[in-house]
């Protein structure tokens, strides 16, 4: 019989934001006073609704999960309330499982980071996004460099000890010795976790149209050396590169979002937010209105928000099980937990693999599959080929 | 067997778009043949593809019933012939089925390229003619200028014509009794040996063979037997009927009878079009004049984008070629492109029109090479070689003379684009005949031009620098000597067999450079270097360089992102089915067609 795991990760969509940066696509709504209240009534509505129909009961909850959108524009009591509803419905794994908040530097102070934490938080991830306020301007954001930093110490001086730092390469008008900055300062606070993203122009965001053609932006040959100082600095500083975008001290990896990439259940809360459940079949997923208010609508009326839902065939399941783990350089795709759920190894699965191999772009510990660094660098065009053999 | 005296065999020949299928639409709805709850438009163009595109690719028949106000009964034989330039053996088929045809003109628009072509044809096989002006409920109709316009460009009484919307029901009676008081009755003798002409046949999974005929002389029924004069076959007759418009059998098709025969006939190529069917114990003594066998002038290859799909492919091209005995094939091999068939086109319309039923009706994704002609190469040793894959060219040192097809193109265009066109024309090496204006406003242009380079780009050119308003026609002429030689494209150092080209030499500096720069264009960059060159012989005259993918990472993928990261992944994986993998390089279908898109 095959042994279920009973963990489960819980996300939380704060769709609110102080003001809508104009390269982002995530569901949220530029609001001063968001009805934070309302919200988590419903968050926490929907969660009961969920305990039952997809009989979720006495799960252990190993991560939580707050994002947006900008979640610390809620107030402490608030994240608390939604954090201990969330804890008191199933059976945590321990009593320190990971609940990261993420935080706009702007929306914090020393009082507000102690108070998340006495409500359970015990993971931040700080969106610094750049610390060259010229470049933080020309993307919309609100903070300075100044604040960013400020709002990092602050945050340990509250006794956190496990803080993620995002930043953003590839910014409009950036060179790649600001890029060497912002990556050297960021390292220099010794967050436990960093991630790098590249500046993704998103179809719909203002963005788009003000970039058409690339204009004004790094050319592709800036971008990739940006991408591959970066991964050098942080390996040197001693951060382990565990997924393309993601680097983290020894054993301070992202709990919540590994379960993402190994194909472990989640359930999403919230406006826009995805729910994944791994058994039975190939898995199933199903996503909510994107829209806050008619999320809390759909909420009030009939407890949940559900619009969108897919049961994955056994191709789709074998394309997401390469695509997500190819993504985590650490670990690959996992031969030994792959064939258990497909029946060959995934050397058997993907023909084209061994071209890749060749080509440098993969290698092939074990019966595990992973991408070289030549390989990360190109990694859709190697996710494309993998899917184009998949058996 | 119907009275003679009161059969009225005819065509409605017009230019594309000027309401040839709307006009038999109405005909078919007022003589009640078909009910307007069975009406769709364009009811005779049966293939999907027909109704899609508005065009006429077979020919279809229809056999209407009409009391006229003289009191008696008529039965009107429709015949629709198919629409293009490509089929007009076929059209001229169609047309000596009849007595005589409808002529459509446009009211607002007038004489086209098109109309003269057709309205030549129906001259040549003796009908007698009627001008129909359509769309005359259009604010810019103007009946009395395209009258004159017909009497002066055509040589036709206009003075009578029908006036008609046929999208408005308007001058439908008028024109049914223009029928029935214009054409003539058949003549003919119903004592003498069968002679019928075979204007249409078509493969019928459930009948074999199906064969539209019009009976000259004598009889067919159910047990005659009959002899295919040009083939030679014989067969005999298991039921005759005519379509009205749905298959309906009949005792007897006699003098005048327009209908249909099966015989448990295997091959459309047992049946060719112009044919004559006679009775094989009785024949006639001599068969219909006009007689000719279908000769394919545009050639490409055709090959799987998936290797795998060859036997498909295989099984698609022979039950095509079940039904259109224009169309040939041969098994080819590339070096790029693996197995596939050289096949042999009609037309590049016909061209299109295979391709897309192979891709359509049988699931196939298709490669297709440029389009060529047929070269006639004298080699030293006197020895003459057909070439119709670039590939095969001989070398030049074996080569003493390559000649190449040359048509006469007919051009009706407004006279604001005569200097334009005659630019095109020349820059396609064309030799000017005849220039000659319609009107003050309309000019006709006749040219003789490689086939070659009609094959090409000629007229997507013209269309695009007369904003559509031109039209052309086209007749094959003969082989002609020309100085051509072969044009290769490298890709990363390989020759790709599928890329050459039979270009004039002195224009292949140009063209290979213009390809090379289409190519780089055209092909996506990969993941390495690709360099592609043009060369002739070992000579290389252009070099471009695709520069390698650096970077194509997705930065974010969390729980909300996965659906839409694994659906843009299926989707890309389907578009690359449609690429063929030459060497390590990826190549696009329109690669193979770059040549089509240089200027």
């Amino acid at each position: 019989m095959e042994i279920r795991d009973d963990t489960i990760g819980v996300y939380v969509h704060i769709p609110y934001c102080i003001s809508k940066c104009p390269y982002c696509n995530f569901s949220s709504a530029a609001i001063s006073s968001p009805p934070e209240k309302r919200y988590s009534d419903c968050v926490i509505k929907e969660l009961s609704f969920y305990l039952e129909t997809e009989g979720l009961n006495g799960r252990r909850l190993e991560t939580v999960y707050i994002g947006g959108g900008t979640p610390s524009i809620f107030s402490p009591e608030e994240i608390g309330r939604v954090i201990s509803s969330i804890k008191g419905r199933f059976i945590p794994l321990g009593n320190d499982i990971e609940v990261t908040l993420e935080v706009n530097p702007d929306t914090v102070d020393l009082k507000k980071l102690a108070a998340y934490a006495r409500g359970g938080v015990t993971r931040l991830s700080i969106g610094a996004q750049s610390f060259s306020d010229v470049e933080l301007e020309s993307i919309g954001r609100t903070h300075s460099a100044r604040r960013a930093l400020d709002a990092f110490h602050e945050a340990r001086e509250a006794g956190s000890r496990n803080i993620g730092v995002d930043l953003i390469f590839g910014l409009p008008g950036q060179r790649e010795k600001d890029w060497e900055s912002s990556v050297r300062k960021a390292i220099g606070l010794r967050p436990e976790h960093i991630s790098v993203y590249g500046l993704t122009i998103e179809e719909g965001t203002p963005f788009f149209s003000a970039f058409k053609g690339r204009a004004g932006l790094p050319s592709e040959e800036a971008e990739a050396a940006m991408y591959e100082r970066a991964i050098y600095l942080l390996q040197e500083a001693g951060y382990i590169h565990y997924e393309i975008s993601n680097f983290a001290l020894p054993g301070k990896t992202s709990v919540h979002n590994s379960r993402y990439w190994a194909d472990k259940d989640y359930l999403g809360l919230g406006a826009s937010a995805h729910s994944y459940i791994s058994r039975p079949g190939w898995g199933r997923r199903w996503w909510n209105a994107p829209d806050p208010r008619e999320y809390m609508r759909a909420i009030e009326n009939a407890g949940t928000a559900r619009v969108g839902e897919e049961k994955l065939r056994r191709e789709e399941a074998m394309t997401e099980a390469m695509m997500l783990g190819l993504r985590r350089l650490d670990k690959g795709i996992e031969g030994r937990a792959f064939k258990e759920r497909f029946g060959s190894l995934p050397k058997e699965s993907f023909k084209r693999w061994e071209a890749l191999h060749k080509d440098g772009l993969l290698n092939g510990p074990n019966d595990d599959i992973v991408l070289t660094p030549k390989g990360v660098l190109l990694s859709n065009e190697v996710f494309l080929k993998m899917a184009e053999g998949c058996l | 067997m119907t009275d003679q005296s009161l059969i009225r065999n005819f065509s409605i020949i017009a230019h594309i778009d000027h309401g040839k299928s709307t006009l038999s639409d109405r005909l078919l709805e007022y003589t009640g043949t078909i009910s307007k709850r069975e009406m769709v438009d364009q009811f005779l163009d049966k293939m999907e593809l027909e109704r899609e595109r508005g065009i006429t690719i077979k020919a279809q028949t229809a056999r209407l019933s009409y009391k006229a106000d003289d009191g008696k009964t008529y039965t009107l034989n429709l015949i629709d012939t198919p629409g293009h330039v490509d089929f007009s053996y076929e059209v001229s088929r169609s047309l000596s089925a009849c007595e005589g045809a409808i002529l459509i003109v446009d009211a607002s628009q007038g004489v086209e390229a098109q109309t003269v072509a057709h309205l030549y044809t129906a001259v040549d096989v003796g009908l007698e003619i009627f001008p129909v002006l359509n769309k005359i409920d259009l604010p810019q109709a103007d009946p009395e200028r395209i009258k004159k316009e017909i009497e002066d460009v055509l040589g036709l009484d206009a003075s009578d014509a029908v006036l008609a919307s046929a999208k408005e029901g308007l001058g439908i009676k008028d024109v049914l009794e223009a029928i029935v008081k214009r054409v003539p009755p058949p003549a003919g003798d119903n004592s003498k040996p069968l002679k019928a002409l075979v204007f249409d046949s078509w493969y019928d999974t459930y009948q074999g063979v199906v064969v539209q005929i019009r009976v000259f002389d004598g009889r067919v029924r159910k047990g005659t037997k009959i002899k295919f004069m040009a083939t030679g076959k014989t067969f005999d007759v298991d039921n005759v009927g005519v379509f009205s418009p749905g298959p309906k059998e009949v005792e007897e098709l006699g003098v005048g009878d327009v209908g249909f025969v099966i015989a448990g006939i295997k091959e459309v190529r047992d049946t060719n079009v112009g044919d004559t069917i006679t009775g094989a114990e009785n024949p006639t003594e001599a068969p219909l004049p006009g007689y000719k066998a279908a000769k394919s002038m545009v050639f490409s290859g055709l090959y799987p984008v998936d290797s795998a799909q060859y036997e498909n492919l295989k099984e698609a091209v022979i039950k095509l070629r079940l039904n259109d005995s224009s169309f040939t094939f041969e098994p080819e091999t590339s070096l790029a492109l693996g197995f596939g068939f050289r096949c042999g086109f009609l037309g590049l319309f016909h061209m299109e029109i295979i391709q897309e039923r192979l891709e359509r009706e049988y699931g196939l994704e298709l490669i297709t090479t440029a389009p060529t002609v047929i070269y006639r190469v004298t080699k030293t040793d006197k020895t003459v070689v057909l070439v119709d894959n670039p590939t095969n060219l001989p070398p030049p040192q074996y080569i003493e003379m390559i000649e190449e097809p040359y048509i006469q193109a007919t051009l009706h265009l407004p006279s604001e684009y005569l200097g334009a066109v005659l630019g095109l024309c020349e820059s396609k090496r064309g030799i000017q005949k005849e220039i000659k204006y319609l009107s003050t406003s309309r000019v006709m242009v006749v040219y003789e031009i490689p086939l070659n380079e009609i094959v090409l780009d000629f007229y997507d050119k013209l269309k695009t620098m007369t904003k559509g308003y031109a039209s052309m026609d086209y007749e094959y002429l003969d082989f002609r000597e020309s100085d051509l030689i072969k044009l290769d494209i490298l890709i990363n150092g390989e020759a790709v067999d599928a890329l050459s080209l039979i270009v004039p030499r002195e224009r292949a500096f140009m063209r290979g450079k213009d390809l090379a720069e289409k190519m780089k264009e055209i092909i996506p960059r990969q993941m390495f270097e690709v360099i592609i060159q043009a060369a002739i012989g070992s000579k290389v005259i252009a070099r471009e360089t695709i520069k390698a993918l650096r970077k194509n990472v997705t930065a974010k993928c969390y729980g909300g992102d996965i659906t839409r990261k694994r659906k843009l992944l299926e989707k890309q994986k389907e578009g690359k089915k449609r690429m063929k993998q030459v060497g390590r390089v990826e190549l696009p279908q329109e690669a193979f067609l770059a040549v089509l898109k240089v200027s």
